[in-house]
């Protein structure tokens, strides 16, 4: 079996990782972390790098990229600034992906080449203050009015809700749990949008909202995918979990990678100044195994990511994949923080901000928790 | 046959410091104190008044009567609902009254503790540097007249912004012999640098630069006539330290873990409180029993602490545990609450925060598991 990477995402690779190193240094990324405002910056440049076409089909301009390209360039640029990778959802998962996996070609037409050029940001609002795990049991409803819907409710931890240009909104339209969800493109100009960021522990600058919707008028060209759509929401939705999960362990893996990069130079340095002999084998074990769980957390991701390429059954692998790469950041951000010691605490230590940044990655996106109902479910529990 | 009972005087110091925290330390209040980072002076004179400052300290210099397990409780309970707080007064009471208390020479007892009972005066710790361990310690006392000129830097000192006087170790002369002195804050030749930390916000970190500062002879701690040697000196003041960081560990657990079931207990999700799920049961069912684990440790170490024995294994074996369960129980307690356990709209970030600091305050983790070998014969 030939899993190598090919020399075009081994090239997306390193040019991540260039721009990141350019764009993103250190002292950069402790700034935007401390001020926490949305980076339109750093996203203009990415834009202007052509990020924003890995995603999309070559007939729109793209790149042509699946999965593994998407991972590669999240695991990368959350090496340094993981709130990058969220922002950057707001371009390649709530815009280039889901608008080709569930949108019809004219709202494909409509949208992709403007997010491709940076013009568009999206988010996508589903999880509400009582439907957060239990998200089908969401409520903000859509009620049809003038050949039209008009919706209402209101979504928390939306990212990206404020500076966004289109909200896909999951609302309420039928009583059926699974098949009375419709998902909207709303244009969040609208009149009854409104959206208000929420101070969080980590992933500053994520513009994560809670937002409103009051009496928002959407059309029926509004529907995600067409009217063919309505009532089928919860179905798309399904469609996109294997990569988010994927996406998520990216990150995860990018953060973990960093940590571990800092307490191999941490300990060096002290191992430099030491006058007890062997004195850091502890530290030194507690380090490779770390290293060995995020290595086969990483081999547990692309081969997931290859099966999803192959068009494999495989909710139970990226699940899998989803909770061990989360759980190990949080395990190894952890070590970070016992091995960083008192420096570790300071705000000039990147090592707390990745301790900052990890925990959101087991909650969102499904968690753990939610992660181990699905795979114990298919393995017949 | 140890005894974890509480007797009917501590029963009713833990309900005096419960009643306390729920009057004066309503979550608003808590919020806005950590948000500015200042040093939560009126929470202490508060502290002060009702005596539970003076809980290490003789009734001679104007304490309550030396009484470890009490300070404990006290430092626990005040950590479950504002761990900087808990953190300022257990650096009253174990890092400078009971550490002067059993250590300063008869002129350093009347200088400091009645100033400390009363919340008045505060001494800060400024020990270690670049190493755990007294073997790295570079800042020197030389003799100079009828003194010492200490020059230095201390980092990450706790408190080090509002320290009206510092403990101060260092190397004398050009032997590797070591000493510990009372520095006044307002000496000559003393700057404080404050650095940012991640949670903690009250107890401010700061690094002290000692820049040929002056200090008597008798400012060494103990006196001219001093019993210990300043080796054996540094051990107790760290276990006392450590029995500190012990009691709030465990309350930040104890807080983290209160917010956690509480969440458990309300938050619906699938038609039912998250709480009836088993996967969330097992997870507050082993925080549980780590708790109990840990506070066993503290008060063991407390106890020993109290009957005037060497308690150096009894307390790093507490601040292990505690420090680690402080951390497991804010982490858990986040999972719980999902994504609102993300915003600083709620508290258990606060704790997530708080927590990590423990793991390296006094000594870190990974040094007390070398202590632990190396009193086992490794």
């Amino acid at each position: 079996m030939d899993r190598r990477f090919s020399r075009d995402q081994e090239k997306l690779r390193e040019r991540t990782r260039a721009f990141v190193q350019k764009e993103v240094p250190p002292e950069i990324a402790r700034k935007l972390d401390g001020e926490g405002a949305y980076p339109h910056g750093i996203m203009a440049k990415l834009a202007d790098q052509g990020f924003w076409g890995i995603n999309v089909a070559e007939k729109y301009g793209g790149l042509g990229g699946g999965i593994i390209e998407l991972m590669i360039f999240f695991e990368e640029i959350s090496k340094t600034l993981p709130v990058l990778a969220w922002t950057s959802g707001n371009v390649l998962l709530y815009g280039n992906n889901i608008l080709q996996v569930n949108g019809n070609e004219a709202q494909q037409k409509r949208f992709l080449p403007g997010l491709m050029n940076g013009e568009y940001l999206f988010c996508f609002a589903l999880t509400e203050p009582d439907a957060g795990s239990d998200a089908a049991n969401i409520i903000t409803r859509a009620e049809p009015v003038n050949g039209g819907y008009r919706i209402n409710g209101s979504k928390v931890f939306i990212s990206g809700a404020s500076v966004s240009h289109i909200a896909v909104t999951n609302t309420r339209t039928a009583s059926s749990r699974y098949k009375g969800i419709t998902s909207f493109l709303v244009d969040t100009d609208q009149e009854g949008y409104t959206a208000a960021p929420i101070r969080k522990l980590g992933y500053k600058g994520s513009d994560t909202c809670e937002v409103y919707y009051k009496d928002v008028d959407v059309s029926q060209e509004n529907i995600l995918g067409g009217e063919d759509c309505y009532n089928q929401g919860w179905k798309q939705m399904m469609r996109l979990l294997n990569g988010e999960r994927l996406v998520l362990s990216a990150c995860a893996l990018g953060i973990s990678e960093t940590v571990l990069k800092h307490l191999v130079t941490h300990v060096k340095e002290r191992q430099k100044s030491s006058r007890i002999q062997g004195k850091y084998q502890a530290v030194a074990h507690g380090i490779a195994e770390m290293a060995a769980r995020v290595e086969a957390g990483r081999q547990l991701a692309f081969q997931s990511a290859w099966m999803v390429d192959q068009e494999m059954e495989c909710v139970k692998e990226t699940s899998m994949t989803k909770l061990f790469c989360a759980e190990t950041g949080k395990a190894v951000t952890r070590l970070g923080m016992e091995v960083m010691g008192r420096l570790g605490y300071t705000m000039e230590c990147d090592v707390q901000r990745f301790y900052r940044d990890i925990p959101i990655l087991a909650i969102g996106g499904g968690t753990s928790q939610i992660q181990k109902n699905i795979i114990s479910k298919l393995m017949g529990l | 046959m140890m005894d974890f009972e509480l007797n009917s005087e501590e029963k009713l110091i833990q309900k005096a410091i419960r009643d306390f925290v729920t009057k004066e330390l309503p979550q608003g209040v808590v919020r806005e104190l950590d948000g500015m980072g200042q040093f939560p002076e009126k929470q202490l004179t508060a502290l002060s008044k009702l005596g539970f400052l003076g809980l290490t300290i003789p009734e001679a210099f104007d304490g309550e009567g030396v009484n470890i397990v009490e300070a404990c409780i006290v430092a626990e309970e005040l950590a479950m609902g504002y761990p900087a707080l808990a953190a300022c007064y257990a650096n009253a009471v174990f890092g400078s009254g009971a550490v002067l208390a059993t250590l300063g020479s008869e002129d350093q007892k009347s200088r400091f503790l009645p100033g400390i009972a009363r919340g008045e005066l505060w001494v800060a710790l400024a020990l270690l540097e670049a190493d755990d361990d007294a073997g790295g310690i570079e800042t020197r006392a030389a003799p100079e007249g009828a003194g010492v000129v200490i020059s230095g830097e201390k980092p990450l000192v706790a408190l080090g912004d509002v320290a009206d006087a510092f403990l101060v170790l260092a190397r004398t002369g050009k032997t590797d012999d070591l000493a510990l002195y009372c520095v006044d804050g307002n000496a000559p030749g003393i700057t404080r640098n404050r650095v940012d930390t991640l949670g903690m916000h009250g107890e401010n970190l700061v690094n002290v630069v000692f820049d040929r500062v002056w200090v008597e002879s008798q400012a060494i701690l103990g006196g001219m006539d001093r019993q210990m040697t300043a080796p054996e000196q540094l051990e107790m003041i760290q276990n006392y330290q450590l029995l500190g960081i012990g009691a709030q560990a465990l309350g930040m657990a104890r807080g983290a873990f209160g917010l956690a079931l509480s969440h458990a207990k309300n938050r619906v999700q699938f038609d039912q409180v998250i709480g009836k799920f088993t996967a969330i049961q097992e997870k507050l069912t082993d925080l549980l029993c780590d708790i109990a684990a840990a506070k066993f440790l503290v008060y063991n170490a407390a106890l020993v602490a109290s009957t005037g024995k060497k308690f150096t294994r009894e307390v790093a074996m507490a601040k292990i545990k505690a420090a680690r369960i402080a951390v497991q129980a804010s982490m858990d307690g986040l999972q719980v609450f999902g994504g609102y356990g993300y915003s600083m709209e709620y508290d258990i970030q606060r704790y997530v925060r708080d927590a990590a600091g423990t793991l390296s305050a006094g000594i870190s983790n990974e040094s007390l598991g070398l202590k632990i070998a190396k009193s086992m014969g490794l």
